[in-house]
């Protein structure tokens, strides 16, 4: 053992002479994981989250899609998403080609309309090649919007369309009406009630160091359904 | 930046250790083939204790080179590695384990630039599976599955596992996994050099 040691420390001390070559084969997973850190990584979680620009012609311009108009001003959404209405579609395809935004959201004529009477509907969507991630979140937000209008449009299409057309009128809504269709909406909305209120599915944010992923994480505190 | 180097750099770590470790072991080559070590084998060494030496130097190599990556990345970046004990443990498997895979590659190789060709196929090919070069878990299913029998997938998830404090059953599989191509490849890798350079065979 002895030789074997001294064979070793002639060996160590000879690499101890001519450092530099080691240190920077050593020194290399540590830059190359900065950079690689630093290009997709950015500030980490501390760093800002990018603002979403989508252009959205509105051929529609009736009560659903002027719902959408309200959108990006209230919470989170007014911080993450600036919704650019145009008025053709080759305005909104030259804010796509100049990466003023990420996509273009085509919405068709008698939309509302048409959802109401239980009629198909096709979104049309142009997303900015020049960009990787923000226009697949515009598709994925279009494909939940989509179903999102759908399923309203299923689960309260009576007290919508009595909405509509109480807008539509231009005169002063009758209170019977206004009741009828408040009282319509509840009652739907109270079929609901096990699903949404408190919703079903809850989003919690859980520390990395405390992430179990084959665990369900769920809050102690959820009521039963 | 801390969360995606506590991803990134544990699989580069061992990647690029691997090669700090191969110099003990081409050495062994180049002696052989310069006809150094028939001179080195005439003084009263043995190929055995000449053999084990260089192992313990890829072992001493590559422990100090994990050791000096974690104290600056924990300097630098302030990364966390968790409860040191436990570090320590690991760090003496990924030095057993890189020592025997080298071991191993160059015990076969009969000359340098078999070795030269051999090894870097070897170490990139685990490096790709076993999540060192892109995150693991986005290859293919089927090659996950390979990538999970891969000693830099059992070396990340070792060291991912004391630095987010997952309990010591998380860690007893990797860690054994790496033991284990520590202890057989070294002593695989030893007897096939030491009957190879006590022969005196050279091709």
């Amino acid at each position: 053992l002895k030789t074997v040691l001294r064979l070793l420390l002639n060996d160590l001390k000879r690499d101890g002479k001519r450092p530099w070559s080691l240190l920077l084969l050593a020194a290399l997973p540590l830059v190359l994981s900065v950079l690689i850190a630093s290009v997709f990584g950015g500030q980490g979680s501390s760093g800002p989250m990018p603002t979403v620009h989508v252009a959205i012609f509105d051929q529609d311009k009736d009560l659903l899609t002027g719902m959408l108009r309200s959108l990006p001003t209230q919470g989170d959404a007014a911080k993450h998403l600036r919704l650019h209405f145009v008025e053709s579609r080759e305005e909104g395809l030259r804010l796509v080609e100049k990466s003023k935004v990420s996509a273009l959201v085509v919405l068709p004529k008698e939309m509302t309309a048409n959802l109401l009477k239980g009629q198909t509907n096709a979104i049309e969507l142009y997303e900015n090649p020049a960009e990787q991630i923000l226009p697949k979140v515009v598709r994925q937000g279009v494909s939940l919007l989509a179903l999102g209008l759908s399923g309203a449009a299923e689960t309260l299409g009576e007290p919508l369309r009595d909405i509509r057309e109480m807008i539509r009128t231009n005169d002063f809504p009758a209170e019977a009406a206004v009741g009828g269709a408040a009282s319509a909406s509840v009652q739907k909305l109270r079929g609901l009630r096990t699903y949404l209120f408190p919703p079903l599915v809850q989003f919690e944010t859980v520390p990395a160091a405390q992430f179990m992923p084959l665990r369900t994480n769920a809050p102690a505190a959820l009521p039963p359904p | 930046m801390s969360d995606l180097l506590l991803i990134l750099l544990p699989g580069a770590m061992y990647f690029w250790i691997l090669f700090i470790g191969q110099g003990p072991m081409q050495e062994v080559l180049q002696e052989w083939e310069s006809r150094i070590l028939p001179r080195i084998l005439a003084c009263p060494v043995t190929a055995g204790q000449y053999v084990l030496s260089k192992l313990l130097r890829c072992f001493v190599l590559c422990s100090l080179a994990a050791l000096l990556l974690l104290l600056a990345s924990a300097l630098l970046f302030g990364l966390k590695w968790g409860n040191p004990l436990k570090l320590a443990a690991v760090v003496a498997a990924w030095a057993g384990s890189m020592t025997g895979l080298l071991a191993l590659i160059f015990a076969f190789c009969h000359t340098r630039e078999q070795a030269n060709v051999l090894s870097p196929v070897v170490l990139m090919v685990c490096a790709m599976l076993g999540g060192s070069m892109f995150p693991y878990e986005n290859l293919p299913r089927f090659l996950q599955l390979l990538g999970h029998y891969t000693p830099n997938r059992w070396a990340v998830l070792a060291l991912q596992g004391v630095a987010r404090a997952k309990p010591l059953a998380e860690l007893v599989g990797p860690v054994a996994g790496l033991v284990a191509l520590g202890v057989l490849g070294s002593l695989l890798g030893f007897c096939l050099f030491k009957r190879r350079l006590a022969g005196g065979r050279r091709k």
